[in-house]
Formats: structure tokens, sequence, C-alpha cells
């Protein structure tokens, strides 16, 4: 990929949302670039459209209006299965509440994604071993997820979004559902995957864990009112 | 207890969805069971209705090949005289009678009865008297006894008509008494004649050398064993009997004499189908009670706050087990009695299609044992739809009320709504099988050739009265002028007379004297048929060689015989049967008979047993008193022939009433009644039971996908695709289903011997509907899920995400 290309790269996306003949407009407008290697947050008020946002760039949900290129392509005209093949390869998530699925173990909650990835069992097996090993997780590959506490859950969430090597990181308030210690363990965690290349986009209302990023993106009534990258450039202009 | 009924009809007058489809879900399930527990408590367990019915018997001579034969009049006597286990031993012969007033004639079926056949049942007249052996009689003057039906529907229920003169076939016969409604005798008749000479005349003219004859066995006995005297006993004293008979008189040699209580004489046949029916609806009760325990179960996951708070207040685990309880008693007792109202409907449809001929069938009524086998079921499947929900209501508070706000259920209450519903499909598909394979036993048996097309053909029974008919050549004159008349008729294109006609209920066998066969050996057992006109034309029985009757073998002519292709073989195997002799039943003369024609063979009411061997002689020349009238029309319904018949026979005789006018292909459908009858059965309650387990299954997989909503935006946020969602709850269905179809077929293939002898050419492991089910039941188990398939697959990921 080339340096001049941003991973993503929103041009005016907008989010209407109508319910009972009420127009919500949930995005106005957003441009938005996030090049390979970027640590971003997203960091706003409830129901600033963070989620809204983080929904449209993990292709769960389409823009109303604007263009959308991930990796250089222009995703609005791809298909169902073609949205779903993308997340799968391309984008890793990361829930407040974990979401791992509580009949399938540690290690097949890893496994997932592979598996609708198509690929062998030797190599998933090899990946899911590795994935686990790096959030420290191996030692609980067999347990449900209720045998595990909230903190050890998302290491495994994380673990899940990571085992598929995918261009992205995205991050839903990853430590909402956790105390402050291990809230700490995972931004720690999702650092060092930083640290090792990963691109990740964190949604957070917390100031202390989007200190954490290397760009923070204010948005209030779905505009972004604040970005510390253009900040930053005007700064260096 | 108050307090909880009124928990409980708030509660479910809340949840009207839930109380609707359970009521139904179960009425479905114990009607069914309703309805045929009457059945079986009015055939099977309800006594006979006379004084002591277990002391009523019927009495057979037997042979081995025929355990079941009819009685000379002098084995009659015999009996009569020296069984002193019996109080009482009666005769009797089926006969049609005219009964002729002001409005014309009337058939009237009836019974020519010998003097102590009430004595035998033991019941009074309701109005008037009967007769009896022990009153001394000082005349034999005619008496007659009515049944309730007729004094009804002949006489509007006049008193007045006991020590009435009655014309019954131009005699004047004296009305005794009339029974009581309920009254109802072997025979099925609506009036009972005294046999003026003691023992009932034989149905063909010959006086008293036929009544004392021993080859002419036409009567049917029953009798009553004195008070203490047990089956087995008397049984032992008939061998005795039949011991020194046979030694007496060569005709009684072979011959035995066998009792068999009237009650399993009755329903002897039919006990183990309505058993099994019995046994199959209880399985379809339980698929009821398992698709409204799952039901429960998904309730209780939603009322877990409602439960949890009752716990904090302080109910005990047995106050909240007896509210849930009380829910289900309310909608079951609702069911049972919608069930009584649902079978007091369906009595008499049942009733109408049942093959099952027994006194007091007509009366199958609601009684204590049918209130008190629907409670009963009522309470059981309330605790058994209560068993389920309570064994999961054990989590311990602090986390019901924890787990109450969510909208997930319980690991362990999925996995045995999924038990649930894979042992209703278990079920289904045991009952799927047992009605396949009684499908496929009836389908055998209608496939059985019968050697004659019935289509478009009509039979109408006649019986000839004794007095003006006692003589052959009237017999013989009536039969030519209702075969001119009806040749001459346009809408008419074949007309034949016979007995029997054919598929009726009465038949003849004989064993004929063949000409060449060694002195003492009687030819092979054939079928014996009375015949005159275009017989065999009418119904298509292919002529093999020779010829038929034609009108010239009547009166004066050689006697002629017609032989079916199997008698022919039979009797003179490997040889051309034109031009032998044989001697049959009530030939006249000498009485050989020359074989002329051979034609193919034919069935019988005993369809089963397919085409019989037989012989035709022809009424021209042995005139019978009852020439049933077979004619074959233009294309169309045959009934249409009746006012041709009518007319012919009118022509015949102005005052001969006519028996009802049926269909041969009617006649045919008779035959195979009772196959039918519980195959139909069997059908109904396995789809109703296939459909019951598809909606527990649509329930399962609608609830979980609904549970599972969040999972699957989960999976769709990690790539997976529709189609991978669909196969997921696809997957998961056909995973609950071939578990259950698994077990169903295991236990449908262990226990299908047990219904070996009630298939024709049984076939109980036959793979093609243990496939056709196993497919079938897939289908369905598809169809029911793929309606929650769907919308799994519209889980919108963001939404559901989100809503955490």
């Amino acid at each position: 990929m080339s340096e001049a290309q941003p991973l993503i790269h929103l041009d005016g996306v907008k989010k209407v949302f109508l319910t009972d003949e009420v127009e919500t407009h949930a995005l106005a407008g957003i441009h938005l670039e996030i090049k390979t290697g970027e640590y971003v947050a997203i960091a706003g008020p409830s129901g600033c459209g963070k989620s809204t946002l983080l929904s449209i760039l993990g292709l769960l949900d389409t823009p109303s209006d604007g263009r959308y290129w991930l990796n250089s392509r222009a995703v609005e005209q791809l298909s169902l299965s073609e949205r779903a093949r993308t997340r799968n390869r391309e984008i890793g998530f990361i829930f407040q509440s974990f979401n791992l699925i509580g009949d399938l173990t540690v290690f097949e909650n890893v496994e997932l994604p592979l598996v609708y990835r198509g690929m062998k069992a030797s190599e998933r097996r090899t990946r899911v071993a590795e994935a686990l090993e790096r959030v420290g997780m191996a030692h609980r590959a067999k347990h449900l997820p209720s045998q595990l506490s909230g903190g050890q859950q998302q290491r495994v969430a994380v673990a899940r979004a990571v085992v598929g090597q995918p261009l992205i990181l995205l991050a839903d308030e990853p430590t909402g559902n956790l105390d402050s210690k291990n809230g700490e363990l995972v931004m720690d965690l999702l650092r060092e995957l930083h640290r090792g290349g990963a691109t990740i986009c964190m949604v957070t209302h917390d100031p202390r864990y989007a200190a954490h990023a290397d760009r923070t993106i204010h948005l209030f009534d779905g505009k972004v009112i604040e970005d510390e990258a253009e900040i930053a450039a005007m700064a260096t202009v | 207890m108050r307090h909880d009924l009124r928990s409980a009809l708030r509660a479910l007058g809340r949840d009207r969805a839930y109380a609707l489809v359970a009521l139904l879900t179960l009425t479905v399930g114990l009607a069914a069971n309703t309805v045929m527990f009457s059945l079986v408590n009015g055939v099977i367990l309800r006594p006979l209705p006379y004084p002591a019915p277990d002391q009523v018997v019927r009495v057979y001579p037997s042979t081995p090949e025929d355990e079941d034969q009819s009685a000379s009049a002098p084995l009659f006597v015999d009996i009569r005289e020296r069984w002193t286990a019996a109080t009482a031993v009666a005769a009797w012969i089926d006969t049609s009678y005219a009964l002729v007033d002001a409005r014309g004639a009337r058939a009237v079926r009836g019974a020519q009865v010998s003097d102590a056949f009430f004595d035998v049942f033991g019941v009074p007249a309701a109005l008037g008297r009967t007769f009896s052996a022990r009153a001394a009689e000082t005349e034999r003057a005619p008496l007659a006894v009515i049944s309730d039906r007729l004094w009804r529907r002949e006489f509007g229920a006049d008193p007045a008509v006991v020590g009435r003169a009655i014309t019954l076939n131009r005699t004047a016969v004296t009305v005794a008494g009339v029974m009581p409604a309920d009254f109802s005798a072997v025979d099925h008749a609506d009036i009972w004649i005294r046999a003026t000479r003691g023992v009932p005349d034989p149905p063909l003219s010959g006086g008293d050398e036929l009544v004392e004859s021993r080859d002419m066995a036409y009567l049917a006995m029953v009798a009553r064993l004195a008070p203490g005297r047990h089956l087995d006993t008397a049984s032992a004293e008939l061998d005795a009997i039949a011991n020194t008979l046979a030694r007496t008189y060569t005709e009684e040699r072979g011959r035995g004499l066998r009792a068999v209580s009237l009650k399993d004489d009755l329903v002897g046949d039919v006990r183990p189908a309505l058993l099994m029916l019995l046994g199959a609806v209880g399985l379809l009760l339980l698929i009821a009670c398992a698709n409204v325990a799952g039901l429960a179960l998904a309730r209780a996951t939603t009322r877990q706050r409602e439960v949890a708070v009752r716990r904090s207040l302080g109910a005990s685990r047995w106050a909240i087990a007896r509210l849930l309880l009380v829910e289900n008693l309310v909608i079951a007792l609702a069911g049972a009695g919608l069930s009584v109202a649902v079978t007091a409907w369906s009595l008499d449809v049942l009733v109408e299609m049942s093959p099952v001929a027994i006194p007091g069938a007509g009366h199958l009524a609601i009684d204590w044992r049918v209130v008190a086998f629907v409670a009963v079921a009522g309470l059981a499947s309330a605790s058994l739809v209560s068993v389920a929900p309570l064994a999961t209501s054990h989590a311990p508070l602090e986390q019901a009320l924890r787990e109450a706000g969510r909208s997930t259920t319980s690991g362990a209450r999925q996995r045995l709504r999924g038990f649930l519903v894979a042992g209703q499909i278990a079920l289904a598909a045991t009952l799927l099988v047992g009605a396949g394979l009684f499908i496929r036993s009836f389908e055998r048996l209608q496939s059985v050739p019968q050697g004659l097309s019935a289509d478009d053909v009509l039979s109408v029974g006649v019986a000839l009265p004794p007095p003006q008919y006692a003589e052959p050549a009237a017999m013989r004159s009536f039969t030519r002028r209702v075969l001119d008349h009806l040749r001459r008729d346009g809408r008419v294109t074949h007309a034949a007379v016979a007995f029997p006609t054919p598929f009726a209920p009465a038949s003849a066998s004989v064993r004929p004297d063949v000409e060449g066969f060694p002195e003492g050996q009687e030819g092979p057992p054939v079928k014996l048929y009375w015949i005159a006109g275009d017989y065999f034309s009418t119904l298509r029985i292919p002529v093999l060689s020779g010829r038929v009757f034609s009108d010239a073998d009547g009166d004066g002519a050689p006697l002629v015989a017609v032989v079916s292709k199997g008698a022919a073989e039979r009797m003179w195997p490997g040889q051309d049967p034109i031009g032998k002799r044989l001697r049959a039943g009530g030939s006249e003369g000498d009485g050989w008979m020359t074989v002329v024609g051979v034609v193919g063979d034919t069935g019988t009411r005993d369809w089963a047993a397919g085409v019989q061997p037989a012989v035709y002689v022809s009424m021209l020349q042995n005139p019978f008193p009852y020439p049933g009238v077979v004619v074959r029309g233009r294309t169309g319904d045959a009934v249409d022939l009746t006012p041709a018949v009518r007319e012919a026979v009118a022509t015949a005789d102005r005052e001969l009433p006519l028996g009802d006018p049926i269909t041969v292909e009617a006649a045919a459908a008779a035959a195979v009644k009772a196959p039918r009858f519980r195959t139909w059965l069997l059908a109904v309650f396995s789809l109703l039971a296939s459909v019951l387990a598809s909606v527990g299954l649509y329930g399962v997989a609608a609830y979980a996908v609904v549970q599972r909503r969040k999972e699957f935006g989960v999976r769709m946020t990690l790539g997976a695709t529709r189609r991978t969602i669909a196969a997921l709850v696809l997957g998961d269905a056909a995973r609950l289903a071939a578990f259950g179809l698994a077990t169903g077929l295991v236990v449908a293939l262990l226990g299908a011997s047990a219904v070996r002898q009630l298939l024709f050419d049984a076939r109980p492991h036959d793979p093609v509907v243990f496939v056709l089910v196993s497919l079938g039941l897939l289908a369905v188990v598809l169809v029911a899920s793929a309606v929650p398939a769907w919308r799994a697959t519209r889980v919108d990921p963001a939404t559901v995400l989100q809503a955490e």
C-alpha cells in the first residue's frame, strides 16, 4: 500500500435514520482519512454518532450519502457477501461487551473468522495458538467464556480480532465493561498491537483511554468538530 | 388454592397466545385419545348389554380348514338336547321379510329363531313379551318380537301393536313384544320370528327332508352357559358330544364343536387394531405434551423476573411449582372438556365408519369410564407439561434476579427444548412408519386381483317369501320375468340374477361330489353361486372355454354347471373339465351336473383371500329364494339403475320389497372397510403428530433465533454470510431432526413386528416406508425451520450489537 493512499477514506458520509416520519441525522457529512499504522481514537459524548461511524467503517451499515474507500476500494456498491468477505479478511472487531459466543470454547471463538475464511484446520490451529499466546490466554483455550473474567474475555475478543491479520482493528468502547485495572490491561494490549504495526480505530467516550491513541477525532452531533491530526498538520504548516 | 387459581387465570389471560396454542395442542392430543378410548370402551371394555354376559357363547361346528361353520338342524337339536353345561341353546337364520300393509311392501331385516333365542340373551321385552323354550306353548302360532327401531319406524311407537297380527311374507304373524331400544342381538335383525317347527327353516325349499339332513348346514348357534359353568369345562363337554356324534353319523366325522365367548367372537378380530390405535393416540398425546412443555419452557424464560420477584418475596419452590401446575391444569382440564365435546360430536361419524358390528355399538356413549379416562389423561398431561419448566427453575435466587433482565435463555432450557422436539420427531416418525406400513399394506390389499369389473354395476337383494314361492316353479318364473323385463329396458346393458351377489356378506361354500372321485371322498372346497341371465358379461368375468348358461338351460333340460379355472384345476388337474360331472348343494333330480364352461376365478367378501375356486349352477335349474339382481348400465352412476330394477321386480311381483340397492363398487369397498378404517385413522393420527412435531420444531427454531440474534450479529461481523447463518439454523434443526428421526426409526423397526398380524402380506420392515418417512420428515423439518432461518439471515448486526 502506498503511503499516499489512506487505508480508510470517508468523503462527506452522512447517515440519516427515519423513525416514525422523523429524520435523525446521526452523521452529517464526515470527511476522514486513516492511514495504515495509525492509532486513532474517536471520542465524543453519548449519541454523537461514534458507534454509527464505527458501524459504517466496519461495513456493518451503509452511509445514506457520501463515499467510503477502504484500502482504495469504494465499498458502497459491494454486495452483501462481498461485504461479509471484506469484514472477514480486512477488519477486526473488538466490542464493549466482548460478544464471545457462549456455546463455543475460547479456542473455537478465536478460530471462527478463520473458519468463515475457509482456512485449513491445521493452519487455523497454528494461527489461533499464536493469537492466544499473544494476548496471554493460551492456557484457557478449552474454557468457555462463562468461565472467564471480563478482562480475560476481552483479551480473547482481541485475539479473535487479530487472528485473521486484518488491515484495521475497530474497537467499540473496548474498556466499557471492565474495571479500571482490566481496562488498562486491554489498553496496554492495544498499544502493544499498534507497536507491532496494527492500524487501530477505537471509539471511546473516556478521555483517559482516548489519550492512548496517536490521534483523536472528536465528534459532536454527527460532525467532526476536532481532528488532532489536522491540527498538528496545520501547526506544522 | 383459590389464590393460585386466580393467579393462573390472570397469567393465562395476560398470555392469551400461549394459552390458546397450548389449549389447542392439548385438545388435539386429548380429543384423539378420548375418541379412541370411547371406541375401546364401547367395543372392548363395556360388557355386552345382557345379564351375565360372560355366560353367552357362540357355538360353531369346526374343521381344521374352517373353524366357524354353520350347523345343520339335526346337529343343533343334538347339541340342544345333550349339552348340559348350557341352560339354553338357540339357533337362527338371517332372513329378509316383506312387511306388507296399506302403505305397501317394505323389506325388513329379520331372523327366524328357535324358541330359546331370548332365553340365551335374557333380556325381557320392553313391551309385551318375548318367547321362551321354557314356556308351555300349546300352539305353535307364528310369533314375532320386534326391535324398538322397527316399532318406531313402522308402527309409530304404538303400544297397541302388541297382540296385533302383521303381514310378513304374506303370512299373518302376531307381534308378541317390543324389545328395549338398547337391545341388539348378534344378528342385527329388526324382527325375530319364532320358528314354527322349533327349528328355523332352511333357505331352500325341500321341507322336512332338508331340515332332517345333516348335510344342510345353515344355522348359526348361540347358547347361555349355566351359572358357574366356565367356558373350558363347557367346551370339554362339547368335545365329548362331537366325538359321540362322529361315531354315530358319518356326516359328523372330522368335525368338532367349538364354543367361544360371544364377546370374543364379536371383537376378537378388531381388538388388536383398536388397541394399536389407542397406542397410536397415546403417542400423539405425548407429542402434544412435549410440544406444550416446550412452549412452557420458553414462557418460563420470559417469566424469570416474575418468578424471581415472587421468590424474593418469600414464595417457596412448592408455591412456584403449584402456580405453574395450576396454570397447566386449567389448560389441560379445559382441553379435556373440549375433548369430550369433540368426542360426543364425532362418535356417530366413527360408528358409521367403523367396521365393528357389535351389540350396543350403535349406542356408544360417553360414560363414566370415558370421563374418568379423559380426566386422568388431562391431569397426566398437565403434570407432564409442568415437569420441564419446574426442572429448570432451580437457579439460585441471586442468579435468577441477575439474569431476569437479560434476553438470553439458559442453556439447560434450550437443550431441554431441543430434547423435547427431538422426542416429538421420534414419536412422529414412529407413528408415520406405522401409518406408512398400513397404507402400503392397504395398497397391496386393494391390488389383490378380484377377477371381475365392479364399475357401473348395481346389485339389489330380493327375497322370495316361502308360501308363495315355496315351489321351484314360482321362483323360476319370477327369475325369468325379472330378466325378461330388464333385457328390454334401454337403461340396462347387461342383467343377471345371482346368489350371492358380488362381495355380499353372504356366501355359500360346498365340497361338491365329483364324479370319478373315490367313494366317500368329497371334492375340494369351492364357492357356490346360483346364477341366471348374463352374469359373466355383466361382471366381465372372462369365459375361458366352453359356454355359459343360456335360457335353454332351464327346467327339464340336462343339468349343467360352469366352473372357475381354479375349481377345474383342483377337481380335474391336467384334464379338460368340459363334460365332467359334479353334484353340489340343492341340485335337482339325481343332482349330477355336466360342466359346460370354464370361467375366470373371482373374489368374494373375503377380499384378502383373492380369487377363489367356484362352481356356478343355473338358477333356472336350481331355483333359489334369494335372487339378487345384478345389472350393468351405460356409463354413469350405477345407482341410477335402481328404478329399472324396481320396475322389473314390480312387474314380476308388485308386493315384493327390494333390499337396499348397492353398487358392486361399494360392496367391494365394504369388503375392505376394516383395514381402510384403521389405515385412515392411523394416517390421520400420524398426520396430526407430524403437524404437532413440526409446529414444535418451528417454535424451538424461531425461539432460538430470537435468543441468538446477538450471536448471529457477532458471526456476521466476523464474516459469516447470510447463507452461513441460514445453514447454521437449518443445521441445528437438522441435527435435532436426525436424532429424533433415528430414534423414531429404531423404535418403529422394533415395534413393527407387533403389528405384523394386522398387515396384509406383512412386510413390517418395508424399506420404502422407512425411506419415505425419513425423507418426508426431513422435508417437514426443512419447511418448519426455513422461516426461522430466513429471519436469522435478516438480523442486522449493527442494530443488535448497538442495542447491547
